[in-house]
């Protein structure tokens, strides 16, 4: 798995700026440790969907509300459920750390952070590909708690894809994912390549320390 | 006949999916299955007398996620939905009359549970005893689809304390042959075997193809009887529809092979059907069953890891032990559990491969801080531990937490004492150090030691505990008292060994009290012990010479081959590397640990701790801090310099508890994360820093409810607290706290932050200060209390 270390250094807190040498050092010997210890997963399905008006769509008679969300999937033919994670090693690693050396605490954070964004493009990359041979072109990740779709939809989106049981990612009362390092998201399948802005210039909080220039 | 009777006796058949059954008869995504027993009570009926008449011998009933937590708003009861499903598979045996057996099924809570998530283990041991007692009427009970070791600890005790039916337990297991939270199949067999399981096996995630091969790595391992229900194949998708799509009769192809390797059952999971199951019975009710073998293994686990004795020897830390440690002392009166899980990470990290944890001390609720230790330290390293205690409820209640099998420390020849702790070993499982003294004290002679070792391991037979959970200690005296002492511990040790067969473990370094160069004889007399047969040495790992001791044994023994483990980790007295004069200050600044605490111990030599506090360890911290507000220096680097003066702290802050001069805290503040609310990252790097400048932190940890905030302010006084929220669903929590701490305490101050946080926001909330970072909160608490 390639791991980005512009988005390393950016998560860590680097600002832009390079760090020494035994900075660097640390960080490639806790890529390594993560690497041989952190187990990821994912699990996807392809489901069909009826919108209803403008702000709903159903899936096997399960409701979701998002204006957002139903305007992209006008457009698209089916839908993809994706979960992944990192698994409770990665939580493990960061409980290890908090309590014997903060440093590397905040760069494991980081480095399982870029991982797990890693992991699911990794795996969405070859999804795409395998959608292509059937003309149908994948749109970018929308999880529960962007825009207008409430974090409560992750409940029903957990049942539909039988996350718990399959990949052992669980949700508590306020629907936050456990273990921490876990991703779920609809993903529009369409018949033309989706070109939308996405990442940090669809987002709105324009003061924000890891935003992307 | 009794389930008992045939189990192990000849091949079971189990029955087939039910789940998979009803979503073809219609059941909805998130529509609890179990329900069904009432609506659909003919369905489930029909469904367990196609699988009895398909020739299972044991069905399963309808309960696999009949737990509280899932029906919470069903509008039924636990016990209800249990005994309607008992009663129907008891209904199904009797229609059809067959001899069969009703399982009453449990699976996963659906919630993982702590340290990976939230659930605490008494919680979930509740949640499983309720199923039990509700499913008395069922033949056995049957745990399955398990992903957690922890969590089958939790299903195992509540139904060996509830119900006298035997206990099988099936697992769930990834294609790299691991559960989900790390254990491979070796780990689940050894754990499992000690909990007392009456058999063991594997079910769902792979088919009859994948599973065989994990069958077989089971069947290695396992003295119990092992049976296997695969799914038909592995899940595909099509149209939306999840299908399992291996036939009938390539499916018990395969399962009839797994019958041939030794399983004591098979039957289906996912994607089965009543024909899968009757050519899976036709084929394998053949197949004349040979009897599990007994294995002979000295096995501890961790959650995830097992530990061999007998073979290459193994190290045990043995520093989480207030005996002469200060400042673990201290710790463990305060409860800070962060110094001891620090003490962990340490003595990992110096490859112990398992660890000691010893948290007596007169005047402590050991019962309760032992349990708060093991689940600590079980939470941030991955060997298994050695639980440590002379107080038998301390014991007892460490043991019930524990996961995994540990090294239980100890018993002795004394009948008091084998009749207290041998129950434990039986009842929660482990391997038992047993010292060699009883009523009359140490035997002086080898003789003496080993009748002793005789009495304990006749009398744990006795127990059903056998030698292969047993690990003798020859007991180490000092030599300055005797020159012959070392000779009669190494010659019992070497008859336990070879002669008796018994795994063997000493703690070294009392050998060497009383006499100068003390790691010297310590090295030597364990180089000594591992030649004679020791088997585990508690010893100091982070001694660079007994370390290196023991990886020269290792190497020259034959156990480390091409030199690997020795030439990694052997350490030589480091080369000094010329750094020129570093000082306290700049080893801060520069973010050198080791340095840090080494030129602090120098300092103190010469000048007063709070000298060095204020002339060395604050410039420092203050130049790294304003580094960092200025963008010269970043989060990683500020903590790492927060983390060496850390380590100046700890050396100082025992010189001034020797001084007996107290020192003055700056103010003390509590921080959490608040309600619903699991990152806390950032609350945690506040904390470190707020305690390098002084401050004392109460750390109320994460998804703290409002009012335990305010009963911590109340309790102990507080002017300010520090919330942390992440989301803008939690912030409503933040909102709610500030309000409840106004209300109730309005002189007191909260400063904010996280993520979504902004000025504005954070004065909407009611908030006094919002800290864009770390650095912010620290500046803002120095004020607040400068003011005072």
């Amino acid at each position: 798995m390639e791991l980005r270390q512009s988005e390393i250094l950016r998560y860590a807190g680097f600002r832009g700026h390079t760090p020494d040498e035994a900075m660097l050092k640390k960080i490639e010997q806790l890529k390594e440790e993560i690497l041989s210890s952190v187990t990821p997963r994912s699990i996807f399905k392809d489901v069909t969907f009826e919108t209803f008006g403008d702000e709903s769509f159903f899936i096997s008679g399960v409701a979701f509300k998002s204006r957002k969300l139903t305007s992209q999937l006008k457009t698209a033919k089916r839908l993809l459920l994706f979960a992944a994670t990192l698994g409770p090693e990665s939580d493990r690693l960061l409980r290890k750390y908090s309590v014997s050396d903060r440093s590397k605490y905040v760069l494991t954070q980081a480095i399982l952070t870029e991982m797990i964004e890693s992991y699911s493009n990794e795996i969405c990359d070859g999804l795409a590909e395998k959608y292509k041979n059937e003309g149908l072109y994948l749109m970018p990740r929308f999880s529960a708690g962007y825009a207008d779709l409430e974090l409560t939809a992750q409940k029903s989106f957990f049942e539909l894809l039988d996350i718990s049981k399959r990949i052992g990612v669980t949700l508590n009362d306020e629907c936050l994912m456990t273990p921490s390092k876990s991703v779920t998201a609809f993903i529009g399948l369409g018949t033309k390549p989706f070109c939308t802005k996405n990442g940090c210039s669809a987002c709105d909080k324009t003061d924000c320390e890891f935003r992307r220039e | 006949m009794s389930f008992l009777d045939k189990l192990g006796k000849e091949i079971l058949i189990f029955d087939g999916a039910m789940g998979t059954v009803l979503q073809k008869n219609g059941l909805l995504a998130g529509e609890l299955p179990e329900l069904w027993c009432f609506s659909h009570e003919e369905l489930i009926l029909n469904t367990h007398k196609a699988y009895l008449e398909a020739g299972a011998d044991v069905i399963t009933t309808n309960t696999f996620g009949a737990n509280s937590l899932k029906l919470k708003d069903s509008g039924y009861t636990t016990e209800q939905v249990v005994r309607q499903a008992v009663s129907v598979a008891k209904k199904a045996v009797s229609q059809s009359g067959r001899e069969a057996f009703v399982a009453l099924d449990m699976g996963p809570t659906g919630k993982l549970l702590e340290p990976y998530g939230e659930l605490p283990f008494e919680k979930a041991y509740e949640l499983y005893a309720e199923q039990v007692k509700a499913g008395d009427e069922a033949d056995l009970i049957l745990i399955e689809t398990m992903g957690d070791l922890y969590e089958i600890k939790a299903a195992v005790l509540a139904a060996k304390e509830n119900s006298s039916l035997p206990v099988l337990v099936s697992m769930i297991f990834n294609e790299d042959g691991r559960l989900l939270t790390g254990a491979d199949i070796k780990t689940a067999v050894f754990t499992l075997e000690a909990l007392g399981a009456d058999a063991i096996g594997l079910n769902c995630g792979l088919g009859p193809a994948q599973m065989k091969g994990f069958a077989k790595t089971m069947l290695k391992y396992s003295s119990l009887p092992v049976f296997v229900n695969p799914n038909a194949g592995l899940p595909e998708v099509v149209d939306g529809v999840t299908c399992y799509n291996v036939s009938a009769e390539e499916f018990s192809d395969e399962t009839e092979k797994i019958a041939l390797l030794g399983a004591a059952g098979v039957g289906g999971c996912c994607g089965t059907t009543p024909e899968h199951i009757r050519q899976t019975a036709c084929k394998c009710k053949q197949i004349k069953y040979k009897p599990v073998k007994e294995k002979h293994f000295t096995a501890v686990t961790s959650y995830s890891k097992t530990v061999l004795l007998g073979e290459k020897p193994v190290i045990i830390g043995e520093r989480i032990n207030p005996t002469g440690k200060k400042l673990l002392k201290q710790a463990l009166k305060d409860g800070d559990l962060d110094f001891i899980a620090a003490e962990a990470v340490k003595q990992t990290d110096k490859s112990s491969d398992i660890l000691d944890v010893n948290v007596g001390l007169p005047g402590i609720d050991e019962p309760h801080l032992l349990t708060l230790a093991v689940k600590k330290v079980q939470s941030v390293v991955d060997v298994p531990l050695q639980i440590d205690s002379s107080d038998i409820t301390a014991l007892e209640a460490a043991l019930r937490v524990y996961n995994g099998k540990p090294i239980i420390n100890s018993v002795n020849g004394k009948q008091e004492s084998m009749q207290s702790v041998f129950p434990l070993v039986k009842k929660y499982g482990g391997v038992v150090v047993c010292l060699t003294l009883d009523e009359n004290g140490i035997p002086e002679t080898a003789e003496g030691r080993i009748k002793i070792a005789e009495k304990i391991i006749n009398t744990a037979a006795q127990y059903g505990i056998s030698k292969d959970d047993l690990i003798v200690d020859t007991l180490t005296l000092t030599v300055s008292t005797g020159a012959e002492n070392a000779e009669v511990t190494l010659d019992s040790l070497d008859y336990v060994r070879h002669t008796l067969g018994v795994n063997t473990v000493l703690g070294v370094s009392n050998v060497s009290f009383g006499l100068p160069l003390r790691e010297s004889i310590n090295t030597a007399f364990f180089t000594m012990a591992m030649q004679r047969g020791l088997s585990a040495g508690i010893i100091n790992p982070l001694s660079d010479s007994m370390m290196n001791a023991y990886y020269s044994f290792c190497a020259l023994s034959g156990y480390d081959e091409n030199f690997e483990s020795y030439i990694a980790n052997t350490t030589q007295s480091q080369s000094v590397t010329n750094e020129g004069d570093v000082t306290l200050k700049s080893a801060i600044i520069k973010g050198m640990e080791s340095k840090a605490a080494e030129c602090a111990k120098k300092l103190l030599e010469t000048a007063e701790p709070l000298d060095i506090i204020n002339s060395e360890i604050i410039p420092a911290l203050d130049e790294v801090g304003q580094g960092f507000e200025k963008g010269t220096v970043f989060l990683p680097g500020l903590l790492m310099s927060a983390d060496c003066a850390k380590a100046a702290f700890d050396v100082i802050k025992l010189k001034i508890k020797d001084s007996g001069v107290r020192q003055q805290s700056k103010g003390r503040i509590v921080i959490a994360t608040v309600k619903g609310d699991i990152h806390d990252i950032g609350k945690n790097i506040v904390k470190v820093l707020l305690e390098n400048y002084g401050f004392d932190v109460i750390d109320l940890g994460k998804d703290v409810p409002p009012e335990r905030i305010l009963e911590a302010v109340k309790e102990n006084d507080i002017k300010l607290v520090g919330l942390s929220a992440l989301m803008t669903t939690t912030v409503v929590h933040m909102e709610e706290t500030i309000r409840l701490l106004n209300r109730e305490c309005p002189e007191v101050k909260t400063m904010v932050g996280g993520a979504v946080l902004t000025k504005d926001y954070a004065e909407n909330i009611g908030a006094d200060f919002y800290s864009k970072d770390a650095m912010g909160t620290v500046r803002y608490a120095e004020r607040f209390f400068e003011n005072k």
